[in-house]
C-alpha cells in the first residue's frame, strides 16, 4: 500500500514537473524521440532517402526544381536530404523539422488564444509527420512545405493589424504557392480564421467578404492558372507536386495531417480551462496520456521490418561491411531475398561461402542472384553481386535501370558513382567523365570523384581482367554458363567460383558439384563443408558407397550423409523432416530434400 | 484605401530603384576586379586551336545562334576571340573561360558575310603569355535553314525511363520549349514525333503507358487514335507523312531487346516481326499491300517527295533472337497512288545492303527528290547501339551511293533528317562520349557534298553537354514553331478514336518503272 502510494506520488510529481517545464521539455522529448527512432530503429530509411535524391550545386538543378509550384520546398528538401548520407545527421534533420513544425503549431495555438494545457495537442500533427516519415516515399520537401506555410502564417498573423495587410497577404499567397505548392491552403485557411477571430480589430463585413472570396479564388484559381504554365496534371497542381515519390499515386493520408493542424488550432481555442490548478494539471496529463497513446498506435508498426532490414543490409553491402553483415545475420536470420543476397555476397567476399552457405536459410537462387525486379531498389543489390564478380556490363545495366526507375525522375549519387566505376573499367572514359563531373557538383562525393581512376583503385583493374570480353547475350536463364565461363576465364576470380558453386547447389544441380569444384579447387587447402556435402551426395547417388569415393571427404561428412540417407529411407518424408531438422538443418542435404 | 495602395506601390518602387542602383555598383566592381590582365608578351602558334565544340571550318546558316565555345586546353586564365569577315564589322569577345558571343553582333556579321566566310582569331593567356593561334574560318552558307528542330530528350537507357519529353528548339537562339513532357503523363513513354516536310501543322506523336494513343495534328484539328487493330501486329510506329498530308506511313513491329555482355556494348534491339501500313486520315483506315505484310521484316517507311513512291527497308525472315546477327535490311521501294490509295504491283530493290554484309535503316529522301540518306550498320534494325553505324547517301537520279565520309565518325552516326529546302541535314551522333547522343547539323550542296558538321549550339556548351543526362533523339526540322496545346492532349487521350483496318490495297494494273 505504501509502495503504491509512493509510486503514485512520484508519478504525480513527475507530471507536475512536466507540466511546469513543458515549454522546453515537449520539443526536447519529441526531438530526442524522433532522433533516436531513426538513428537506432530505422536508419535504413535515412540511407534510402539520400540514395534516391541526388543534390547538385548547379544552376540547372536549382532551376529544374523551382520552375514549378512547390519547387522551392522540394529544393530545400533535396538540400537537406544530401545530409542523410550520415545516419546521425539524417536523424537530426528529421527531428529538427518535426520539432519546428510542432513549435510553429504551438505558437499558432497561442496566437489563437488556445489555453495553455491544450497547446500540447501540437504534438499530434508532429506524431503524424513522424509516422509519415516512416514511409520511405514521403518526401522531406513535404514537411518543409508545411513548415514554410506555417511560418508565413505566423509572420502575417503578427502583422495583421498593420497597413496593407490584405494586399501583402494576397501577394504572399501567390509566392507561397510557388514556394510551397498546395500546402499554401493551410496558409489561406489560417489567415481567414485569424481574420474572422480578430478581436483586436474585428473586420468589417465587407472586408471579411473580400478575404473569404479572395482566399477561395486563390485556392481554386492559382492551380488552375498554373496548369497553363506548368506541365503537370491538374490534380497534382491542386494536391501538391513532389510531396510523394510516386507522382501517379496520391498519398492522401498526408492531408489528414493538414486537417489535424487546422482543427487543433481552431477547436481548442473555444475550450476554456480554469486557470486555477488542478484544472490545468488534469487537462494536461489527460491530453499527454492521449497523445502518448496515439503515438504508440501510430508508430508501433510504422516501419516495415522486412523493408528496413533489406535497406540496412543493402547499405552495408554497398559500403562493403562484410563482417558486420555476417554478424547481423548471426543474430537474426535475414528474412528477405535482398537481405539474403547481401549476406551471400558477404560470405563470398570473406571466402566463407563454401563452408557457411547452409548455416543460413537459403531460398534458392533468388537470394543469391535475384532476377531483375524493375524497381529502383532491388536491382542495386544485384548489381553489387555482378560488380564484384566481374560482370561489369550487367552491373552497369542494373544500376542504370534502377536510377531510371526512380519514380519522381530524380537521380542517385550511388548510381552515378557505380556508373562512373563501370565505365572506367570498361574504358568508356567519356561517359565516366560525365558522371564524375556531376559528382564533383555534390558535397559528399566530390572528393571521391576527383580520385576516381584505375590508377588509384587497383581493385578495378583486377575486375577488368575478370570481364568476359567475347560478344554474347546476357540472360538469367543462362546464368550457370556465365558463371562457369567467368570462373574459367580467370583462375583468380574466386568470387565467380564461389557464386558458381553456390548457384549450382542452390539450384539443386548437385550432379555438377564435383566437376565445377575442379575449376576452383586451387583456392582451398581443404574442400569446404557445403561443397563436400554436395559432392558426397553426388558420389552417393552414383556409387552408393561413400567409402570408395575418390574425393577427400571428411569422415564427419561420410557419417552424416550415411545417417541422413538412412533416416530418409526408413521414415516418411514428414517424419524425416522433423527428425532431421535439428542435426541436419544446416546441411545441403536438408536443403535438397526439404527446402525450396 | 486607394492612398494606402498607392503608398505601398511607391514604397515598392523606391525599394526596387535602390536595389537596382546597388546592383549596378556591384556589377561594376565585379567587372573591374574581373578585368583581363594586360600583357604584351605573345607567342604565335601555327596550330588551329582545339575548341569545344569544334566549330573550326564548319559551314553554318547565316541565322544560326552564336557558336559559343571553350578552348580545350583548360590551363589558361583568359581567352580572347576576334570575329571578322570580308564584309561587315568585326568584334572581339573576351572571357575568363568561355567565349560567349553577343547575339546581335554575331547576327550582323553573319548576315553581312552570307555566302562567304568569317575568320575567328583566338588567343589564350597561359602563364602570363598570350598564345595566338592560327585563325580559322567559319563558312556562311547562302542557303537558309528552317526555323528550328523537334526532338526527344531521353536517357540512353535500357528498358525503363524516367523523365522524357518532346521539345522544340529555335535555331536562331538557344530557346528550347516543351511540347510535351511526361511529368504531365506520369509513367508514359512518348515517341515517334513526326512533321510533314518540316511543316508542324502536320504533327504526329505516339504515347505509350498509363496514357496511350497516337496524336495526329492536321489542319488545326487534333485527334488521338488507338492505332492497334486486330489485323496489325502492334501500335503504329516510325511515322512518315505523305507530302499531301493525307496519308501517314507507319511500321508495326514486335520489338524486343537483349543485353550484351561484352565491354563497350550494351543493347541489341530487334524485331521478331514487322510490317508496313499506311493510315488514310481521310477515311480513318489503315491500308497496306501484300508486299508490305509478308513474313519478312518490313520497316522504316518513307514517302518520296512527289508522293508516288514508298521507300522502305526489308530483311529476310530470321529466327529471332537466335539469328540476330544475320538480319540485314535492304532498301526497297514500291509505287503508291495517292489518288486511289493503292500500291504498285512490285517491289524494287534500290540498295541490296545484305549483299555487302550491311543493314540499312532510316531511308530519308531529300525533299527536292535528288538524294536519299540512310544509315548502314553491320546488322540489325536499331543502329543507335552500333558503334560502326554510319550514314550514306544515294543519288536517286543515278542510283549511285556512297558513305558520307565528311560526316561520319568512329562512333555511332545514325538518325538524320532533311531541312525543307534540302540544303541542310541534322543527324544524331555519339561521337562526343560514346553514349549520350548529340545533334549535328551539316550543309549539303547540289552535288550531295556536305560541309563539316557542327554541334547544335548551346549558350554554355562546355557545361551543358558534359552535364546533361539526356540524349537527343529523332531530330526533325520544323519550318515554324509547333503549336500543340498539351492540355488538349490530356483531354483528348481520354477519348481515343479507333483506327480501322482498310485491307490490302494492291493495284495490279499499275506500271512502275523498275528500280536499280
Amino acid at each position: 500500500m505504501n509502495r503504491a502510494v509512493r509510486t503514485g506520488r512520484s508519478f504525480f510529481l513527475f507530471m507536475e514537473f512536466l507540466n511546469k517545464y513543458s515549454k522546453f521539455l515537449t520539443p526536447l522529448f519529441l526531438g530526442t524521440g524522433v532522433f533516436l527512432f531513426f538513428y537506432f530503429y530505422a536508419p535504413g530509411l535515412i540511407f534510402f532517402r539520400e540514395q534516391n535524391y541526388l543534390f547538385l550545386y548547379t544552376k540547372e538543378f536549382f532551376l529544374d526544381h523551382v520552375t514549378h509550384p512547390g519547387g522551392m520546398a522540394s529544393y530545400t528538401g533535396a538540400f537537406l536530404t544530401q545530409f542523410y548520407a550520415f545516419t546521425w545527421s539524417g536523424a537530426l534533420i528529421q527531428a529538427a523539422l518535426i520539432v519546428l513544425v510542432q513549435q510553429s503549431i504551438s505558437r499558432l495555438m497561442k496566437q489563437a488564444g488556445v489555453n495553455y494545457p491544450y497547446q500540447i495537442l501540437s504534438l499530434l500533427p508532429a506524431l503524424l509527420l513522424w509516422r509519415f516519415s516512416c514511409d520511405q516515399n514521403y518526401m522531406t520537401g513535404s514537411i518543409v512545405a508545411i513548415l514554410i506555410s506555417l511560418l508565413c502564417v505566423l509572420v502575417m498573423v503578427e502583422k495583421r493589424n498593420k497597413k496593407g495587410y490584405v494586399l501583402r497577404t494576397f501577394f504572399l499567397a501567390i509566392v507561397l504557392y510557388m514556394f510551397a505548392g498546395a500546402s499554401f491552403i493551410l496558409f489561406l485557411a489560417f489567415i481567414i480564421y485569424f481574420e474572422v477571430r480578430n478581436k483586436e480589430k474585428p473586420p468589417k463585413p465587407y472586408k471579411l467578404l473580400i478575404i473569404l472570396t479572395g482566399g477561395l479564388l486563390l485556392a481554386i484559381c492559382l492551380p488552375l492558372v498554373s496548369s497553363f504554365l506548368f506541365p503537370y496534371p491538374l490534380q497534382q497542381l491542386y494536391l501538391g507536386i513532389g510531396f510523394y515519390r510516386y507522382p501517379n499515386e496520391n498519398f492522401y493520408f498526408q492531408y489528414v495531417a493538414w486537417v489535424v493542424i487546422l482543427l487543433i488550432v481552431i477547436l481548442p481555442a473555444r475550450l476554456a480551462v480554469k486557470n486555477k490548478l488542478p484544472g490545468h494539471r488534469v487537462v494536461y496529463i489527460s491530453i499527454l496520456v492521449f497523445i502518448l497513446f496515439c503515438g504508440f498506435l501510430l508508430l508501433r508498426k510504422a516501419v516495415n521490418p522486412a523493408m528496413e532490414e533489406a535497406l540496412e543490409y543493402d547499405h552495408m553491402a554497398w559500403h562493403q561491411q562484410w563482417d558486420t553483415i555476417i554478424r547481423k545475420a548471426g543474430i537474426k536470420q535475414p528474412s528477405t531475398s535482398m537481405s539474403m543476397t547481401c549476406l551471400n555476397l558477404a560470405l563470398v567476399k570473406t571466402g566463407q561461402s563454401g563452408d557457411m552457405l547452409f548455416n543460413y536459410f537459403q531460398n534458392g537462387t533468388e537470394g543469391l542472384i535475384p532476377e531483375f525486379g524493375g524497381d529502383f531498389t532491388s536491382p542495386l543489390t544485384t548489381a553489387e553481386v555482378f560488380f564484384h564478380m566481374g560482370l561489369i556490363n550487367e552491373a552497369q545495366h542494373y544500376v542504370f535501370e534502377a536510377m531510371e526507375a526512380i519514380p519522381n525522375h530524380r537521380k542517385s549519387a550511388r548510381c552515378l558513382k557505380r556508373l562512373a566505376q563501370t565505365n572506367l573499367i570498361n574504358e568508356q572514359y567519356g561517359v565516366a567523365k560525365k558522371y564524375l563531373n556531376l559528382l564533383q557538383k555534390t558535397l559528399f562525393y566530390r572528393n571521391w570523384s576527383h580520385n576516381a581512376s584505375l590508377e588509384n583503385h587497383p581493385e578495378w583493374s583486377i575486375l577488368q581482367t575478370y570481364r568476359l570480353t567475347e560478344e554474347r547475350i546476357f540472360g538469367s536463364t543462362n546464368m550457370l554458363n556465365i558463371l562457369k565461363d567467368l570462373t574459367e576465364k580467370n583462375a583468380d576470380n574466386k568470387t565467380a567460383f564461389q557464386y558458381l558453386m553456390a548457384y549450382t547447389l542452390l539450384n539443386k544441380e548437385w550432379e555438377k558439384a564435383t566437376e565445377f569444384f575442379e575449376l576452383g579447387k586451387q583456392h582451398y587447402a581443404r574442400i569446404p563443408w557445403a561443397y563436400q556435402q554436395a559432392m558426397a551426395f553426388e558420389w552417393y547417388q552414383k556409387a552408393r558407397n561413400l567409402n570408395q569415393s575418390q574425393l577427400e571427404l571428411d569422415q564427419e561428412i561420410i557419417q552424416g550423409l550415411t545417417e541422413f540417407m538412412k533416416t530418409m529411407s526408413l521414415t516418411s518424408e514428414k517424419q524425416a523432416r522433423a527428425i532431421l531438422e535439428k542435426p541436419f538443418g544446416h546441411t545441403y542435404w536438408y536443403y535438397l530434400y526439404f527446402i525450396f | 484605401m486607394d492612398i494606402r495602395i498607392g503608398i505601398t506601390f511607391i514604397s515598392f518602387f523606391n525599394l526596387m530603384k535602390r536595389i537596382f542602383q546597388v546592383s549596378i555598383i556591384l556589377i561594376s566592381l565585379l567587372h573591374f576586379t574581373g578585368c583581363i590582365p594586360n600583357t604584351s608578351t605573345q607567342i604565335q602558334s601555327t596550330a588551329i586551336p582545339e575548341i569545344f565544340p569544334d566549330y573550326t571550318y564548319v559551314t553554318v546558316p547565316s541565322t544560326i545562334a552564336p557558336l559559343n565555345f571553350t578552348p580545350q586546353d583548360t590551363s589558361y586564365t583568359a581567352v580572347i576571340a576576334e570575329f571578322s569577315g570580308t564584309r561587315g564589322n568585326w568584334f572581339r569577345v573576351k572571357g575568363r573561360k568561355n567565349i560567349t558571343i553577343p547575339k546581335n553582333k554575331w547576327a550582323e556579321l553573319l548576315k553581312a558575310n552570307k555566302g562567304d566566310s568569317i575568320s575567328v582569331s583566338l588567343k589564350i593567356l597561359k602563364e602570363d603569355k598570350w598564345i595566338q593561334y592560327t585563325p580559322f574560318p567559319i563558312y556562311i552558307s547562302e542557303h537558309s535553314i528552317d526555323h528550328g528542330l523537334v526532338y526527344r530528350l531521353i536517357a540512353p537507357g535500357y528498358e525503363l525511363y524516367s523523365r522524357m519529353g518532346i521539345y522544340q528548339r529555335d535555331l536562331q537562339s538557344y530557346k528550347q520549349k516543351t511540347i510535351l513532357v511526361n511529368t504531365l503523363f506520369p509513367e508514359t513513354c512518348m515517341n515517334c514525333h513526326s512533321v510533314n516536310r518540316g511543316d508542324p501543322d502536320f504533327f504526329n506523336l505516339h504515347l505509350r503507358g498509363s496514357e496511350s494513343g497516337s496524336i495526329i495534328l492536321k489542319d488545326g484539328n487534333m485527334q488521338v487514335y488507338d492505332t492497334k487493330t486486330p489485323e496489325t501486329l502492334s501500335n503504329c510506329v516510325y511515322p512518315y507523312w505523305h507530302p499531301s498530308g493525307r496519308f501517314i506511313a507507319y511500321s508495326v513491329n514486335n520489338t524486343r531487346q537483349m543485353f550484351k555482355m561484352d565491354p563497350g556494348q550494351r543493347i541489341e534491339v530487334y524485331d521478331t516481326a514487322s510490317d508496313i501500313v499506311v493510315f488514310d486520315t481521310k477515311k480513318n483506315t489503315l491500308i497496306s499491300s501484300k508486299h508490305l505484310t509478308t513474313n519478312h521484316f518490313e520497316t522504316f517507311p518513307a514517302f518520296s517527295p512527289d508522293g508516288n513512291t514508298l521507300y522502305f527497308c526489308v530483311a529476310d525472315y530470321k529466327n529471332m533472337p537466335h539469328d540476330y546477327k544475320d538480319v540485314r535490311y535492304a532498301l526497297c521501294s514500291i509505287a503508291f497512288d495517292p489518288e486511289t490509295a493503292t500500291f504498285g504491283p512490285k517491289v524494287d530493290t534500290l540498295l541490296n545492303a545484305p549483299r555487302i554484309d550491311k543493314s540499312l535503316s532510316f531511308p530519308r529522301p531529300s525533299y527536292n527528290g535528288n538524294y536519299l540518306m540512310f544509315t548502314l550498320a553491320d546488322y540489325g534494325t536499331f543502329p543507335i547501339w552500333h558503334k560502326e553505324a554510319d550514314m550514306g547517301i544515294m543519288d536517286l537520279r543515278t542510283g549511285e551511293w556512297c558513305l558520307m565520309e565528311g560526316l561520319n565518325s568512329t562512333d555511332v552516326d545514325s538518325y538524320h533528317s532533311w531541312s525543307s529546302n534540302s540544303r541542310w541535314i541534322v543527324f544524331s551522333s555519339r561521337r562526343g562520349d560514346g553514349l549520350y547522343t548529340r545533334l549535328y547539323i551539316a550543309s549539303v550542296d547540289e552535288n550531295g557534298n556536305t560541309g563539316k558538321p557542327f554541334l547544335l549550339p548551346q549558350k554554355y556548351p562546355a557545361t551543358y553537354y558534359p552535364q546533361t543526362l539526356y540524349s537527343f533523339n529523332i531530330p526533325e526540322f520544323i519550318t515554324s514553331p509547333v503549336d500543340v496545346d498539351m492540355r488538349k492532349i490530356e483531354k483528348k487521350t481520354a477519348r481515343k478514336t479507333n483506327m480501322q483496318w482498310g485491307g490490302l490495297k494492291d493495284n495490279g494494273a499499275f506500271n512502275v518503272p523498275s528500280g536499280i
